[in-house]
């Protein structure tokens, strides 16, 4: 175990060399609100995919993942999950080519379904996505206190506050920019960390073959590419994870920082092809922690430390914290910013905040408001687990009919709410997380069928998906995709520069 | 034997990638700044 002193410090170095970064980068680029909260055609493809990459695995790639490989199906459970961290990040290319295309001075996916949908499907999908962000957030931070506390001893409470205030300090001062470009140097300090640190934890455990006979011998369906229960989760693990990251403002602010299209498409594709081994070596530490009789049903959530703590020598305890650290600063910063960015967005549509200066303000101010409140929840250490699953399940049956309205011209608002809460009623009702809630409404109780994840996330997506199919064959007035290049508009006024607060003149955030 | 060879090989093989990974984006980051 390391020492809570060195524990302590360590984060607290890492967060302050990056928060120093951030602040320092973004010096003189945030010239107006679009820079704070767009970074509109400013990133090429090596920026583009290393954000993507630090975005989008957080601190949850060392608890989830090895808590699927230790309690969920071994292997094949891994296996789903790295597979189903990829499959969104590819759905993105074609999506995001048409969004840009459909309305190139927009910032969100909620904008898009406001005037292609309407105000009811806006409002809901609005909720449903800063809920799962703000869930994302709160998932983080518990998970780094947790991992602290375990690791060196930390009370939650100090890792929270420090990792907290830390991150908001350079996102809400400069915003996206200062996300993107932390991003970038994170991600070249993660890679080769990971790799190095699942390297050295290999050999300290004795090699892959040791491993392999120490788990064979504990229990061969960690290890059977054809367990049953791994392959359920690994197919429902990929409809979570696909209806989540569909309403990821964070990975929509990023289809849009993109400088081109064919760089949206190289960097997606590479992030995509990136996130599998990263979350295949971490689900195998939970392979490991379970073959090594090291997790019991309480501690199968930190399986990963549990290897760290007990079975490797401090030198590579002292790296994962590291990792750690890094991989919840490029997360968090990332959905700090996109929730204040869609609230900002919003916020001006709906109510006179229409000087740039007024947005700015509002914007830092809502991320200080949403940072506060994750850190209050990671301080808890509430299991997220259950919130988690239910973001995602909302998110499983609302995505569908967001994505066909960008292709589909016929699809109503009415025809969108309808799938979305047809998803959401299959989905509920084999849903096990909320069979307590949902059995309490008389009359249902008796005919709620067996719960169970795979049919809760396959049904919500593809009921959804089929009423969406029907909506559309029966039609609406078709919609005039060309009015949203003329209702959505970018915040800088047309042909004007915006002016930097320091002085500086407003530029790309680079190459 | 083979499922020993073959674990050994996804976990190597990941450990590769990531670092394959490191080093294409460290090099389109490079590339591009010239």
């Amino acid at each position: 175990m390391v020492s809570t002193t060195l524990g302590l410090g360590l984060t607290i170095a890492t967060l302050a060399v990056f928060t120093i970064a951030g602040l320092s980068y973004s010096r003189g680029r945030v010239g107006s609100v679009e820079d704070l909260l767009t970074a509109r055609n400013s990133t090429g493809t090596g920026m583009t995919t290393a954000t993507l990459i630090a975005s989008t695995m957080g601190a949850w790639i060392l608890f989830s993942p090895a808590e699927a490989g230790a309690a969920f199906g071994g292997v094949t459970a891994v296996f789903g999950y790295a597979i189903g961290s990829a499959i969104p990040l590819l759905l993105f290319v074609p999506v995001g080519k048409r969004i840009r295309e459909l309305m190139p001075t927009g910032h969100s996916l909620t904008e898009f379904v406001l005037v292609r949908f309407g105000p009811v499907m806006y409002v809901f999908v609005l909720i449903v996505s800063v809920f799962y962000m703000f869930i994302f957030l709160a998932a983080e931070m518990t998970g780094i206190a947790g991992a602290l506390e375990l690791i060196a001893g930390v009370p939650a409470w100090q890792t929270a506050t420090v990792v907290g205030a830390f991150v908001l300090v350079y996102t809400a001062y400069g915003g996206l920019v200062a996300s993107i470009f932390t991003d970038t140097v994170q991600t070249l300090v993660i890679l080769p960390l990971l790799a190095v640190g699942f390297a050295a934890a290999v050999v300290s455990l004795g090699g892959t073959g040791d491993l392999y006979q120490t788990a064979m011998a504990t229990d061969p369906t960690l290890l059977d590419p054809g367990f049953r229960p791994g392959l359920e989760f690994g197919l429902y693990v990929v409809f979570a994870v696909l209806g989540a990251n569909m309403l990821n403002q964070g990975i929509w602010q990023r289809v849009y920082a993109a400088d081109s299209e064919s760089t949206l498409s190289r960097s997606f594709s590479v992030a995509a092809l990136t996130v599998i081994p990263m979350v295949l070596l971490a689900g195998l530490f939970g392979v490991a922690a379970a073959g090594l009789g090291l997790t019991t049903p309480e501690t199968n959530s930190v399986a990963f430390f549990l290897v760290v703590t007990e079975a490797l020598p401090d030198a590579v305890a002292f790296v994962v914290v590291m990792l750690v650290v890094l991989l919840v600063m490029s997360s968090a910063d990332t959905m700090l910013n996109a929730i204040s960015s869609l609230i900002t967005v919003d916020l001006a549509r709906l109510i006179d905040v229409d000087d740039d200066r007024s947005l700015r303000l509002t914007g830092r101010g809502l991320t200080a408001l949403v940072a506060l409140g994750a850190v209050i929840i990671g301080a808890q250490q509430y299991s997220v687990l259950q919130l988690f699953l239910t973001a995602d399940l909302l998110a499983a049956a609302v995505f569908v009919p967001l994505i066909w309205g960008l292709f589909s011209r016929n699809l109503t608002q009415g025809g969108a709410l309808a799938a979305s809460l047809a998803g959401l009623v299959v989905g509920i009702a084999y849903f096990p997380m909320l069979r307590g809630l949902v059995a309490t409404i008389p009359g249902l109780a008796g005919v709620l069928p067996e719960p169970a994840f795979l049919p809760a996330f396959l049904g919500a997506t593809a009921v959804s998906a089929a009423v969406t199919a029907v909506a559309s064959a029966i039609g609406g007035d078709g919609f005039a995709f060309e009015s949203l290049t003329t209702e959505i508009r970018s915040f800088d006024p047309p042909g004007a520069e915006a002016t930097p607060e320091d002085g500086a003149a407003a530029s790309e955030v680079s190459d | 034997m083979v499922g020993s060879l073959l674990f050994g090989g996804i976990v190597w093989g990941s450990i590769a990638a990531v670092l394959v990974a490191f080093g294409y984006i460290g090099w389109l980051l490079v590339s591009v700044r010239r």
